[in-house]
C-alpha cells in the first residue's frame, strides 16, 4: 500500500461491516485508521449495556471473532446461560461467557461515568486492537420498530420475536438531540471516507441522523466511497429483506446507491451485478465493480487496496473537475 | 436421538436451550416421519437422557436390545437430518444387499446412518472431533467386513453449524421461526 498518512474514515455497522474495517485495518497504519460504528442497535439487557456492532467490529479486528457467526468470540462457552436458563433467567439473547465479561466491565465503567469512546477505546486496546475503534456518539440512539405488535425496541423484535411483527416503520429515537462523534463532523485532511458494506438503512442510517453528520458528508472535498452490501441482489437476506421490502426499500446494489446519493462520489459495485453500472453511474457517481466477497483475510485485505485505490483516484478526478 | 451434541453444540451462540430443543424436535419430526413413509416394520428412538449421555453407549444398547428382540437388521439414523427423503432409505437398504455393513457419510466426513446386519455387527466409533465414517470403515475391515458407503444430499447434510441453519430456513418454509439467526 502507499505511504499515504492521512487517515481514512471508516462506517461501519456489524459484520459485514467488520469485515472490510478488517480488511482496512491490515492494509493501513493504525494511526491511520478511524472506524466509526452504529450503535442504535445497542440495548440494556440483563441489567447490561450491550453495543452489538461495537463488539463486532472490535472482535474482529482483535481476530477474536467466532468465525461461524461474524459475531460473538470464539472459543466461547454457554455456562453461564445454561446456568441462567436453569434459573428460569432470559436466555434469548446468546451471551456467552467470554463475551459477558465485556459487557460487565462496559456496564461498570460507564455507571461511573466514562464515556462510551473512552470505554471502547479501552477495550479495543486491551484486546490488541491498534487501530481507533468509536462509537457513533455517546449518547443513546436506539432503533425503535413500529410493528404490528407496537413500538418494539430492535433486538427484542429481531431476536426475542423473532422478526415475525410486521414492520410499519423504523426510526432512531433520541438521535435527533444525540452529538456525533467528532470524526463524523470534520472530515477536511482525511484520505477518504469509505461506507463498510453494512445495512444502509438500519445500520448506517442512524450515522447519518445525527446532527450535523449528512451535512458534513455532503461538504466535504475529501472522496467518498461505499461498497455494496449487496451482492447478486441479495446479501440482505432473512428478516432484514423482509423488513426492509415490507418498508418500501429497494434491496439492490441500485437502491442502495441511490440511497446514498450526495453522500458519495464512488460506488464498489459487486461483478455480479455489474449489469447495474449504467444505472448507478447515471446518479453521477462513479463505479468501481470488484469481488466484493470477502471470506477469507486475504479477500478482505484485497477488497481494502480495491477500495483505497478508488478513493485515491476520486481523489485525482476530484482536484481536475 | 442425538441430543447431546445439539444441546451443546456449536448452535449455541444462536439459539438458547428452548429454541434447540425445538429445532432437534422438529428435525427428530421429519426424519421419524420419512421412516414411516419409507415403511420400515418398526421404528424406535434411542435417547440419550440427561448430561451423562454417550452417544456409542446409547446406540450400543439399543443395538443389542433390538437383537434380543430379534431384529435381524438394524437402521440406525441420526435425529438431525432435515433433507432425509425416502429414495435416501431406499438407497440404504439398497446397499445393505452388497454389505452387512452400510454406512452414510456426512458432509464433515461424520456418520449420519448405519445399517446393520446384524444389529450388533459393529463396534460404535462416533466422535465429535475426528471423521466417524472412516472409524466405521475401519471397524468394520477389522472384522473381515467390505462396508457399503453412502454419499447423498439427504443423508450428508447435518444441522451442525449457524451456516447449516441458515440455508435450511432458506430452503424450507418449515424452519422459518428460526429465520431470525439465518
Amino acid at each position: 500500500m502507499s505511504q499515504d498518512n492521512r487517515s481514512v474514515l471508516a462506517l461501519a455497522g456489524g459484520v459485514g461491516g467488520a469485515k472490510l474495517a478488517f480488511g482496512l485495518s491490515a492494509v493501513l497504519p493504525a494511526e491511520a485508521l478511524t472506524v466509526a460504528v452504529n450503535t442504535a442497535d445497542d440495548f440494556e439487557h440483563l441489567g447490561l449495556s450491550i453495543s452489538p456492532d461495537l463488539d463486532t467490529v472490535m472482535y474482529t479486528l482483535a481476530g477474536v471473532a467466532n468465525p461461524e457467526t461474524g459475531w460473538g468470540r470464539r472459543d466461547e462457552s454457554w455456562n453461564t446461560m445454561a446456568a441462567l436458563e436453569q434459573l428460569g433467567g432470559e436466555t434469548w439473547f446468546r451471551l456467552g461467557d467470554k463475551d459477558l465479561a465485556t459487557h460487565i466491565e462496559r456496564t461498570r465503567r460507564l455507571r461511573a461515568g466514562e464515556t462510551l469512546t473512552t470505554v471502547t477505546r479501552d477495550l479495543a486496546q486491551r484486546l490488541g486492537v491498534k487501530c481507533a475503534i468509536v462509537p457513533m456518539t455517546d449518547n443513546p440512539v436506539r432503533t425503535v420498530v413500529t410493528s404490528d405488535r407496537g413500538d418494539l425496541a430492535f433486538q427484542d423484535w429481531f431476536v426475542r420475536l423473532r422478526c415475525e411483527p410486521a414492520v410499519e416503520r423504523v426510526r432512531f429515537t433520541g438521535a435527533d438531540k444525540a452529538r456525533a462523534n467528532p470524526v463524523l463532523l470534520d472530515m477536511a485532511g482525511l484520505r477518504g471516507v469509505i461506507f463498510c458494506p453494512s445495512n444502509p438503512f438500519v445500520s448506517v442510517a442512524p450515522i447519518l441522523a445525527i446532527p450535523g453528520v449528512r451535512t458534513a458528508l455532503q461538504r466535504t472535498t475529501t472522496p467518498r466511497v461505499a461498497v455494496t452490501p449487496i451482492v447478486r441482489g441479495q446479501a440482505i437476506k432473512g428478516p432484514a429483506a423482509k423488513m426492509l421490502a415490507e418498508l418500501g426499500h429497494d434491496v439492490s446494489a441500485l437502491g442502495v446507491a441511490r440511497y446514498y446519493k450526495g453522500l458519495i462520489d464512488g460506488f464498489v459495485l459487486d461483478q455480479t451485478d455489474a449489469g447495474l453500472k449504467a444505472s448507478i453511474e447515471d446518479l453521477g457517481i462513479k463505479v468501481l465493480v470488484a469481488d466484493t466477497m470477502m471470506r477469507t483475510d486475504e479477500d478482505k485485505r484485497r477488497l481494502a487496496v480495491a477500495a483505497l485505490e478508488f478513493v485515491d483516484a476520486l481523489a485525482r478526478t476530484l482536484q481536475h473537475s | 436421538m442425538k441430543s447431546l451434541p445439539l444441546a451443546k453444540g456449536r448452535l449455541a451462540p444462536v439459539l438458547d436451550a428452548a429454541g434447540r430443543r425445538a429445532l432437534a424436535q422438529r428435525m427428530l419430526d421429519h426424519v421419524l416421519g420419512t421412516l414411516r413413509q419409507a415403511g420400515l416394520p418398526s421404528i424406535r428412538v434411542a435417547s440419550g437422557a440427561g448430561d451423562d449421555s454417550d452417544l456409542n453407549r446409547d446406540v450400543t444398547e439399543a443395538a443389542r436390545t433390538v437383537q434380543a428382540e430379534g431384529a435381524t437388521d438394524l437402521l440406525l439414523v441420526m435425529a438431525d437430518l432435515p433433507y432425509l427423503s425416502v429414495p435416501d432409505i431406499e438407497a440404504l437398504i439398497e446397499a445393505g444387499r452388497k454389505s452387512p455393513v452400510v454406512i452414510a457419510e456426512a458432509k464433515d466426513g461424520g456418520t449420519n446412518a448405519l445399517l446393520l446386519r446384524p444389529p450388533t455387527v459393529l463396534e460404535f466409533t462416533f466422535a465429535t472431533q475426528r471423521p466417524s465414517a472412516r472409524l466405521h470403515v475401519e471397524r468394520a475391515r477389522s472384522v473381515g467386513i467390505e462396508p457399503a458407503i453412502v454419499r447423498r444430499p439427504g443423508l450428508s447434510r447435518d444441522i451442525d453449524t449457524p451456516a447449516d441453519l441458515a440455508q435450511l430456513v432458506s430452503d424450507h418454509p418449515v424452519y422459518h421461526v428460526f429465520r431470525h439467526v439465518a
